[in-house]
């Protein structure tokens, strides 16, 4: 994104009105795609799975109780500007990731400010945890304005689930970033789960559904595991994720989605529905 | 101020929709967390119904129905959208009600309704039209998701997502939005949640999107006609 493309987003920020534009992208700079995401067939899963064990082991991570201090900077220029409201940063109370709000000023002398102030928040939060940004589809909302998922280059593993973003909410004359970004404390050094065990488990939460298996579409990735900012978190752990997508068996018309989410591998000490959340039922 | 709520699910499905049931083991979730974390703010769950006992009778019955009497009134099941506009799926039978009518009791004090489905609307036909044959006066927002939308035990912390924003003081319409974005683990294609304000006018409609909140609950529309206004 250069500076020309960084100013006309904060002003589309700053409008009072914000249509939903496909073109409205976040303001960071994008990475690789967050997860490689493969159609599978119910019989492919074990392949699918064997593929993935064969290769190295990603830790797993304990996670800080609550986010690191946010060290949110004040854009050198705010200081000429009486009326300049600093943005309010506070830790929610359930899960103890940062919640950020900005008074959007619409003047357009402003704007220098709020593109610094804004650009300060996303470095902010690369800062919390070392990882890379990465661009999310961009929602056809008129309240999610910027969402960018997170992604761990060491491992090359994207952050999958509910968290692992940064979201930022157009709330009137309000932008509210929700930092879902936890900071991972200690590794853990952990090992495969047996390819058949992880396959048995997907195959068991699958049938918990309730559904016919074979209506089913699936796309899976292997990642790391994040919660939304409501649960509070102890562990960050290399999971697979299955979406599967129920048609109808008349007209193939889609009728609702699920997600199930089985833990990759194991550690001393880490029990399998660490990190988990409600996915670990 | 003490708000009255209705909760209602369906987990599984008795009817031949479909051609096979298709369960919902996790529908109970939503409604019942949001009634917990509203429950325990002080609100009064005033009527909890599922499975076989959510009959359509109970919604569509003339003079009784059970969500004339409360003021939040939240569903989950299975929806759908077809040329009749959106259908409700309960345990045998399905409800339509933009058909049978929402709050059209001149009693009602039904304001707002949660339609935690997917297809509450369907962007490619006139779904205002649909809607907007049947809804009493007091009726005053409605909630829900456009397209299909994800259920399972993680993406039904929804419920007391919704809640929590409620509670902090969000309007309903951007509580609604927040916890769907928040708590769904899919892109925003398929987790594409709505809020319709209804009103005298378009603007009333409008207004009442950005105002409609606990401490905010919104009066009774005076004219006849539903207006609506629409946020993703």
């Amino acid at each position: 994104m250069n500076e020309k493309e960084y100013h006309d987003l904060i002003r589309r920020l700053q409008s009072d009105a914000i249509p939903p534009d496909p073109e409205l992208r976040a303001f960071f700079y994008g990475a690789s795609a967050v997860g490689t995401w493969q159609s599978l067939k119910l019989n492919e899963l074990s392949d699918w799975v064997e593929r993935f064990v064969q290769g190295d082991v990603p830790p797993i991570y304990k996670l800080a109780d609550v986010a690191p201090e946010l060290n949110l900077a004040t854009p050198p220029g705010a200081a000429s500007f009486e009326s300049f409201q600093p943005p309010q940063a506070e830790r929610r109370a359930d899960s103890g990731i940062w919640s950020v709000r900005i008074a959007m000023d619409r003047r357009p002398e402003f704007e220098g400010v709020q593109a610094d102030l804004l650009g300060n928040v996303s470095a902010a939060a690369q800062r919390l945890d070392g990882r890379e940004l990465v661009r999310a589809t961009q929602p056809r909302s008129e309240v999610v304005k910027v969402s960018a998922r997170s992604r761990l280059p060491e491992h090359d593993l994207p952050v999958l689930g509910p968290g692992g973003r940064l979201i930022g909410y157009a709330l009137g004359s309000v932008m509210q970033f929700e930092i879902v970004i936890r900071k991972r404390e200690t590794k853990i050094v952990s090992q495969w789960r047996g390819g058949a065990e992880i396959v048995e488990g997907i195959q068991r939460r699958i049938s918990a559904l309730g559904i016919d298996r074979a209506a089913a579409d699936l796309v899976g990735s292997l990642g790391y595991f994040e919660l939304s900012k409501y649960e509070r978190q102890t562990h960050m752990r290399p999971v697979f994720v299955l979406h599967l997508d129920f048609q109808s068996p008349n007209d193939s018309t889609p009728l609702w989605r699920s997600t199930v989410v089985e833990p990759a591998t194991t550690a001393i000490g880490v029990s399998l529905g660490d990190g988990m959340g409600s996915w670990a039922v | 101020m003490t708000v009255q709520i209705g909760i209602l699910w369906c987990t599984w499905f008795a009817g031949a929709w479909w051609t096979r049931p298709w369960r919902l083991p996790y529908a109970y979730r939503p409604p019942s967390l949001f009634a917990s974390q509203m429950r325990a703010a002080g609100h009064e769950v005033h009527a909890l119904i599922c499975d076989e006992d959510l009959v359509a009778s109970k919604l569509d019955g003339n003079p009784d129905r059970l969500q004339d009497g409360l003021e939040i009134f939240y569903v989950m099941t299975h929806g759908n959208f077809d040329r009749q506009g959106y259908q409700v799926e309960l345990n045998s039978t399905q409800w339509r009600p933009p058909i049978s009518g929402l709050a059209t009791l001149v009693s009602s004090t039904l304001s707002i309704a949660i339609f935690d489905t997917c297809h509450l609307i369907d962007s490619t036909q006139n779904w205002q039209a649909l809607w907007g044959k049947n809804l009493g006066k007091s009726l005053r927002l409605i909630l829900g998701f456009e397209g299909t939308v994800a259920i399972d035990q993680g993406a039904a912390l929804r419920g007391g997502a919704f809640a929590k924003e409620l509670l902090a003081g969000k309007s309903f319409a951007d509580a609604w939005l927040l916890a769907a974005d928040a708590s769904i683990d899919y892109d925003p294609e398929y987790k594409l949640a709505v809020a319709i304000g209804i009103g005298d006018s378009a603007q009333d409609a409008q207004a009442i999107l950005a105002s409609a909140s606990l401490a905010s609950m919104p009066p009774a529309r005076q004219g006849p006609t539903a207006h609506f206004a629409l946020k993703r």
